[in-house]
């Protein structure tokens, strides 16, 4: 297995400097810069429609970029036609050619490369193997299932060696079992031959799953690039924090590390920003919340003066529902907008029934703060 | 169900056959044996008895149809030329869509509409149309002339292709571009992606994935040119083909032959449906069934490029639509005996003398057998799609056959299963009415029966649910779901029925001339003048339901094929 591992050294990289792409009047993508390194599995996400497809077809050479520079390899890209790039693209669906069988829709681009024969025949085994998909050479595209048609686009990508794998929601058309199998099949297979991939999604899960490092792209540009941890724990926006994953987004005034919302509850802050003072925006993940029962005797007065310290929220269950692991409350805290709270299961905080008043406590380092950002924008 | 006392009111409602949809099951399997298979079998039986002496021949007609050179020597002509014909519109027709499918040509809208008149023009008007431009006395021919240059001719083997040709090509360009609509983009940018460059993808990834619209387009020249006799008639000159034998046998002056027409019919038969039989097994192994989520892209071509495709586009479709152009323009000159002039006049709409009578014939007779179409089509294709059994498969069989039986075969199965006793329809509006219902039935019914698979059965068991009768809910949520697929139905099929000619001139009679017959009739008797100015009036009769179809309910040319 690892003897097939032979290009990881020599990995092209990717970069894209200034790109904009303009349809008439229509901004697909806006200024575009990004430096994939040889070998990264970088991921494109965001919503339909957000330019990132676009840019996928940018770097294949079927869009022509209005504005900016593509490099592959530190060589300029941009008056290359598609069929001379040298990139292997997997399409959303499938794109396999139905007149051909296994054998040959990974054949397809061999020729134009001057492997025939004998050589042909064994770069397309291999490249099966790799896929495990030996022993259907012969089958015809309808005799095979989503999950196998999927496997040949990709090994027909791969079999011409190219500099750069593009993947444009290969999995989008797969059910949900099979998905994580063949990202994990995904995932191995990438490491394994080294090849630099950039791949194009809007499930976030997948993102955070398969990628070295994340751009996030919303309305044709790119609000940030990082690893996945970064985006996720660390969103440079609230418009990425809202894309990925689940969150209480809330409206507050920051001042000396502490916001106060508009139900006078007060949240300590210590994520980057917490020295700035004025009108921001935070959010908080429903998994970081820690969820106790206030007791009828206990006085909201003296949860009131403690929330100064811990930052803790006042609220009653609204509603609650079981996940299985765990157990999602909606609590209504007198705030514009219910907040989301997730719990183990098994705890007692996962068996608090609706009408009843809870307190949230949420650690200042779990309040993420967004000073730029004036308006929530619907992802 | 074991027991009558299981059986519940819903279920032995069920088995009772005899409900609105079992009658029309029934009625519609009876229609196909009286208007199908009693002609054909009427056909078989007249081609094995003599006229004389009514005594049984048997085989004689066929023995020496394939022992006389005269008879055979128009089976070998048919074949070839069709043939030939089949390859060279594929190849012309072919490029032309995907020029004007894929590529920056200017004026797409004009190249598509003369590609739908050329389609809804009749069959033979080419064949006149080119002996005005270039037969003896024609005008390009006279233009050369002067020049002191002589043109090869045009009558004979020629001349035929050449009108087979042209009227074929609006065939395979409207099917190679629906065909084309259903390949998804990604499949040329995959093949793209891979290393190949835009043309080599053309050739190995898209055409054969159009391969069954292809083959499709080719079986209707193929049968389209084996069956039209008015062309070679016209221009054919001493160049027999069968169907023009198959005619002359059976209007002969003399009396006629119908055992001889019968067998000639029957081989005709024998050939047209082992060509569908043929295509439809080859095309099951090739097609493909894609789904199509991005259509292929329109891409702009470098300007020498451009130019060159731009040229051949409007060489061809230019060299298609002139017949039409030829005919509408010397319907308003002066005629001096067969010689057109250059002198405008409308002398000739006022003189027609049997114009109005014939224009009323078509139009009613269309009329009359395209609502017929329609009402049984509707129900018909209802029962096809929803109430799949075995007679409802017997159905749909038999409507694939009148697709391969030529308009001559038809009309003469026709003629000698009702012409004659106990009928005695000859001449007949209800005879002509007959063979038009039976040879458009299957387009309504299949019409109906796609959009019925495609609209999906939901909606209707919403209705059901709600507590409306399947009968009510057939005709409260079905048919009005199903009307604008009527509709454009209905105006295709009238269109395509007042230009039928090859039935019609075997079952006519004086009081039941129609357009095209009157056109056929005046170019036989040299008077180009007169079939001008009925060949105009046709071509306008078929050609409003045809711009009603586009304008008013913004059909795309999808529909005419």
């Amino acid at each position: 297995m690892a003897s097939v591992a032979t290009a990881s050294t020599t990995a092209a990289g990717v970069e894209l400097v200034g790109v904009g792409i303009r349809f008439d009047d229509v901004v697909a993508v806006r200024n575009a810069t990004l430096d994939i390194a040889g070998g990264e599995f970088f991921t494109l996400l965001g919503p339909s429609g957000c330019g990132k497809t676009t840019l996928l077809r940018a770097i294949a050479g079927f869009n022509r970029q209005t504005e900016g520079t593509i490099r592959i390899g530190g060589s300029v890209v941009d008056d290359i036609p598609a069929w001379q790039r040298d990139t292997g693209m997997v399409f959303q669906n499938y794109a396999i050619f139905p007149h051909l069988d296994v054998w040959h829709n990974v054949a397809y681009g061999l020729a134009n490369r001057r492997v025939t024969g004998a050589a042909a025949a064994q770069r397309v085994a291999e490249t099966l193997a790799m896929v495990d998909l030996t022993g259907l050479e012969k089958r015809m595209p309808k005799q095979l299932s989503g999950g196998q048609q999927q496997r040949v686009v990709i090994a027909r990508a791969l079999a011409v060696r190219p500099r750069v794998l593009l993947m444009d929601e290969p999995l989008a058309n797969l059910d949900a079992k099979l998905r994580v199998r063949l990202r994990n099949d995904l995932r191995r297979l990438q490491r394994r031959l080294g090849i630099t991939t950039v791949y194009v999604t809007h499930d976030q899960e997948e993102a955070l799953s398969l990628s070295d490092r994340i751009a996030v792209m919303s309305g044709g540009a790119i609000l940030q690039v990082g690893t996945p941890e970064a985006v996720y724990t660390q969103p440079s926006a609230l418009r990425v924090a809202e894309f990925i994953g689940e969150g209480n987004f809330l409206r507050g005034r920051l001042a000396d590390g502490v916001v106060t919302l508009a139900n006078g509850a007060r949240l300590a802050t210590r994520t980057p920003g917490a020295a700035a003072s004025g009108e921001v925006w935070i959010g908080f993940r429903p998994q970081d919340v820690e969820l106790a029962a206030v007791h009828a005797n206990g006085n909201t007065a003296t949860a009131a003066s403690s929330a100064d310290s811990r930052g803790v929220l006042i609220g009653v269950v609204r509603g609650r529902t079981y996940l299985g692991s765990q157990v999602r409350y909606e609590i209504d805290c007198g705030l514009d907008r219910t907040l989301a709270a997730q719990v183990a299961a098994t705890g007692a905080a996962g068996r608090l029934p609706e009408g009843i008043d809870v307190q949230l406590t949420v650690a200042p380092d779990e309040v993420m703060l967004f000073p730029g950002d004036d308006t929530s924008v619907e992802l | 169900m074991t027991s009558a006392r299981g059986v519940t009111p819903a279920a032995r409602r069920a088995r009772w056959r005899f409900d609105f949809w079992g009658v029309v099951t029934v009625a519609a399997l009876l229609a196909f044996l009286v208007l199908l298979v009693y002609p054909l079998a009427w056909l078989l039986i007249a081609s094995m008895t003599g006229a004389e002496g009514g005594g049984a021949v048997v085989l004689r007609t066929y023995t020496e149809f394939f022992t006389r050179r005269y008879y055979y020597e128009t089976l070998i002509h048919s074949i070839a030329v069709s043939a030939l014909v089949t390859v060279i519109a594929t190849l012309v027709g072919a490029p032309l869509a995907y020029l004007v499918a894929r590529f920056d040509i200017p004026g797409k809208l004009l190249i598509r509409a003369l590609v739908v008149l050329t389609f809804v023009s009749p069959p033979f008007i080419g064949a006149y149309a080119w002996i005005l431009l270039l037969g003896r006395n024609g005008v390009i021919t006279g233009w050369f002339a002067d020049l002191g240059l002589r043109l090869p001719s045009i009558y004979g083997v020629t001349g035929v292709v050449l009108v087979f040709t042209l009227q074929a090509l609006p065939f395979v360009f409207l099917l190679v571009s629906a065909g084309l609509r259903t390949v998804d983009q990604s499949i040329e940018d995959a093949a793209i992606n891979l290393g190949k460059r835009p043309a080599a993808v053309a050739l190995t990834v898209i055409a054969p994935l159009i391969v069954p619209s292809l083959a499709t387009g080719a079986l209707l020249v193929f049968v389209t040119s084996l069956s039209d006799f008015g062309t070679p008639m016209i221009i054919g000159e001493n160049f027999r083909v069968l169907a023009s034998q198959i005619y002359t046998e059976f209007v002969n002056e003399h009396g006629g032959n119908p055992a001889v027409a019968s067998a000639l019919s029957l081989i005709l038969l024998v050939i047209t449906v082992g060509a569908l039989l043929w295509q439809r097994a080859w095309v099951r192994k090739r097609a493909y069934g894609q789904e199509t989520v991005r259509p292929l892209a329109m891409r702009s071509l470098r300007p020498r490029a451009r130019l060159a495709a731009t040229l051949y586009v409007y060489a061809v479709v230019l060299a298609a639509s002139l017949p039409i152009v030829t005919i509408v323009v010397s319907s308003f000159l002066r005629a001096r005996g067969p010689l057109i002039t250059g002198e405008f006049t409308l002398d000739g709409y006022a003189n027609a003398l049997r114009l109005p009578h014939a224009l009323v014939n078509t139009v009613v007779l269309s009329t009359v057998s395209t609502i017929l179409c329609v009402v049984a089509g509707a129900l018909v294709g209802y029962v096809v799609v929803r109430q799949r059994g075995r007679l409802a498969g017997a159905i749909d069989a038999f409507s694939m056959v009148p697709y391969a039986v030529a308009g001559v075969v038809m009309g003469i199965a026709i003629a000698v299963a009702f012409g004659g006793a106990p009928f005695y329809l000859g001449g007949t509006a209800a005879i002509l009415v007959m063979v038009y219902f039976i040879r458009r039935l299957p387009y309504s019914i299949r019409s109906v029966s796609g959009m019925l698979s495609q609209i999906g059965t939901q909606v209707e068991e919403a209705s059901i649910n709600l507590g409306v009768p399947p009968g009510r809910t057939f005709w409260r949520v079905t048919v009005p779901m199903l009307t604008p697929a009527l509709l454009s139905g209905a105006l295709l099929t009238f269109a395509t029925i007042a230009r039928e000619f090859n039935s019609t001139v075997i079952l006519y009679s004086g009081a039941t001339r129609t357009l095209p017959v009157e056109v056929f009739a005046q170019v036989l008797q040299g008077n180009f003048a007169n079939a001008s100015v009925v060949g105009t009036v046709l071509i306008g009769v078929s050609l409003v339901p045809i711009v009603v179809l586009f304008r008013f309910m913004a059909r795309d040319d999808d529909v005419l094929v």
